[in-house]
């Protein structure tokens, strides 16, 4: 055993390893690429199968595609996170090791908030390469939605890191509550089932914008960054809307993940007594 | 029976099914009582309901089309006043003076009778030209099609008993509904058997496992149909709540959305198709998800696979409205799952498919093809299950 084994970095390290190799990881990021080449490549494809957008293929890849794709890699690994855990009886193994659960629970977290940066740097990596392959340019200092008169005014590569970190605080808000879910249930269908029910809540408010407020804090607007620029039903100024929507997910998700973290002490205690050989 | 009996209560003692199902059933109902006192619902057509023949008699009256087409087709409910029954004013005049959410409740409603009368008017003089236009091009399948349907269509009414909105109750959202929970219910039958073992010990019991795969098979049919009922008399509760009961039968066309379409059937009888295509897809989507939950050996795999089955076709089936020509491109959205729990898009538009020197219509194709699915997915489900070998 090296002198690292079993500190904290490496199990967090080795659970973020996990997620990464997961053949779902996998195949949802080769049916990306497949996806981008067709759309890269093929103008048939396109004519037939794609909405641009703004009349740049990036923008319309990172906007209405990528994110359902990274949405389904982060459910599919997020859900059995804890639920397979108690499934197969690791949960309670992980009560004998010397740092007991609480360790794992706090490593897993964080190594799933790491995968979900990581595979949302992967998705815009392989779109942009894709994109350079095909030689359609990025075209990063042209104006993002020149013809849209916006409140915020940005150049395209200013609004593609825009996307990138409302992807990933979308997903991190979809992977909080997923987790939370996972670590109460013992079967893995209950957070899929979940974080499916989530995204078709959210997506009937936004079609639906019945409540002007949840309609503009909403978890496809932070999906489709580039509704986030559009007007906003409730506030007064689009800026406030954006920013409204950013603080209301970043405390859910903590919120969320706190949730999921302070569970352990109380499930340990419980499970301590109740168990024969104490 | 008495197995069946105890797999359906295995089904439903899943304590997520029940959760879940009555989340979607809250927010289901939330979304449909929120528009209920938007002013379309609660007085565009009810008010003038009382009026319906009045105003659909003007709008077959020669001397009201003559005028609403001479001033191609706008005219204000002042303007035909003169020549159209005094009865409508009246009904009208009864709401003088009120204000509803900032709306000027006579005003809407003159403006709403002048819409329906001049868009009746409209709508006849666009299908006539539709016919003569088919009558001198060539005689192609689809054109014979469309003549033959255009010529039998019965007699355009006014859009005013409120079938368009029972007709959307299928439209998309509560096949997508019921799809969740057939699927959530079905997708651990057999996976959750695989996952504690259960499979190999049902080797060494009296029936083995083939009594049990017709047990399995019924249960989940019937909580499929079980979940359908709910679904569909929840949306008719809300929506005679939200909206009342149509008040009479109407033919297809004469609501908006299907106006164009080749379409002679009434209301009352699509909605019933409707009904009966939302048990059937829902069987349908219970055999494939029995399937795939046999082939499986984890929850999270059968359910999500069940899920991109059922989503694709609804993806694809939606961005596919409006059209009355099945296209070898679009074939597969039209037959898939969703298209008969829907109906909407394949029956509703009369969606035709030309091979050769036939029209075939679509929901032939679609009744055709799900009959296959059905059969495909219980042969290969009884092959998975019965052998299926046992691993450690």
């Amino acid at each position: 055993m090296n002198a690292k084994g079993g500190s904290y970095q490496h199990l967090m390290i080795a659970e973020l390893k996990t997620l990464l190799n997961n053949h779902w990881t996998l195949i949802v990021l080769a049916v990306y690429v497949l996806f981008t080449c067709g759309v890269y490549f093929s103008g048939s494809f396109r004519q037939t199968w794609l909405q641009v957008l703004d009349g740049n293929l990036f923008t319309t890849m990172t906007n209405l595609y990528l994110p359902t794709f990274l949405f389904i890699a982060v459910l599919l690994n997020a859900a059995p996170i804890f639920a397979s855990d108690k499934k197969n009886g690791m949960e309670e193994l992980a009560d004998t090791c010397f740092y007991g659960r609480n360790f794992r629970k706090k490593a897993k977290i964080e190594a799933t908030i790491f995968y979900t940066i990581l595979i949302t740097a992967a998705g815009f990596l392989v779109t942009a390469a894709v994109s350079l392959a095909s030689g359609t340019p990025l075209d990063l200092s042209s104006k993002a939605f020149q013809t849209v008169n916006l409140d915020i005014s940005m150049s395209n590569g200013m609004f593609y890191l825009f996307c990138f970190a409302m992807i990933i605080l979308g997903l991190i808000a979809v992977a909080s509550a997923v987790v939370l879910i996972s670590s109460r249930s013992d079967d893995v269908i209950v957070p899929l089932a979940s974080g499916i029910l989530i995204y078709g809540v959210e997506l009937a408010l936004y079609l639906k914008p019945l409540v002007k407020i949840l309609w503009d804090i909403n978890l496809l607007k932070l999906l489709r960054p580039y509704t986030m620029l559009s007007v906003s039903l409730y506030f007064d100024s689009t800026i406030k809307a954006l920013v409204a929507n950013v603080i209301a997910f970043v405390l859910v998700s903590v919120a969320l993940f706190l949730l999921t973290f302070a569970n352990a002490p109380e499930a340990r205690a419980k499970h301590t007594f109740s168990s024969p050989s104490t | 029976m008495n197995l069946t009996i105890a797999e359906f209560k295995k089904i439903v003692s899943k304590k997520y099914v029940w959760v879940l199902t009555l989340l979607l059933v809250l927010f289901y109902a939330y979304l449909i009582l929120n528009i209920g006192d938007n002013f379309s619902v609660v007085y565009s057509k009810r008010a003038l309901q009382p009026v319906f023949q009045e105003i659909m008699d003007a709008a077959y009256d020669p001397q009201v089309q003559e005028y609403v087409i001479k001033n191609e087709f706008n005219v204000t409910f002042d303007e035909l006043k003169p020549v159209i029954s005094p009865k409508i004013a009246q009904t009208i005049e009864q709401y003088q003076g009120k204000i509803y959410k900032g709306y000027d409740v006579p005003k809407e409603l003159k403006d709403e009778a002048a819409l329906r009368i001049e868009s009746l008017v409209e709508r006849n003089v666009t299908i006539n030209g539709m016919i003569k236009e088919l009558e001198s091009k060539p005689d192609t399948p689809l054109n014979r099609y469309l003549l033959q349907q255009y010529t039998h269509m019965p007699k355009m009414e006014p859009n005013l008993t409120r079938w368009d909105d029972w007709i959307d109750i299928n439209h998309s959202m509560l096949p997508l509904l019921i799809a969740f929970v057939v699927i959530l219910g079905v997708a651990s039958v057999y996976t959750g058997e695989y996952t504690s073992k259960m499979h190999g010990i049902l080797l060494t019991t009296k029936n083995g496992r083939s009594k049990l795969f017709w047990s399995k098979l019924l249960a989940s049919c019937l909580f499929a149909a079980i979940v359908v009922i709910i679904f569909q008399s929840l949306a008719a509760l809300l929506y005679m709540h939200v909206y009342g009961l149509p008040f009479k039968n109407t033919p297809m066309n004469s609501l908006t959305s299907f106006y164009k379409m080749p379409n002679t059937m009434w209301a009352l009888e699509f909605y019933l198709r409707q009904l009966a295509g939302s048990l059937l897809g829902a069987i349908v989507l219970t055999a494939v998800t029995l399937c795939i939950s046999s082939l499986c050996r984890s929850n999270l795999v059968s359910f999500f696979i069940s899920g991109i089955y059922f989503g694709l076709g609804a993806l694809y089936s939606l961005s596919l409205e409006g059209q009355y020509i099945t296209s070898k491109v679009t074939i597969f959205a039209d037959v898939s799952t969703f298209s008969l729990m829907s109906l909407t898009d394949v029956l509703g538009n009369a969606k035709v498919f030309i091979i050769g020197s036939h029209a075939i219509p679509t929901i032939r194709l679609t009744l055709i093809t799900q009959a296959v699915i059905f059969a495909a997915a219980l042969l290969l489900t009884y092959v998975f299950y019965n052998r299926k070998e046992i691993t450690a």
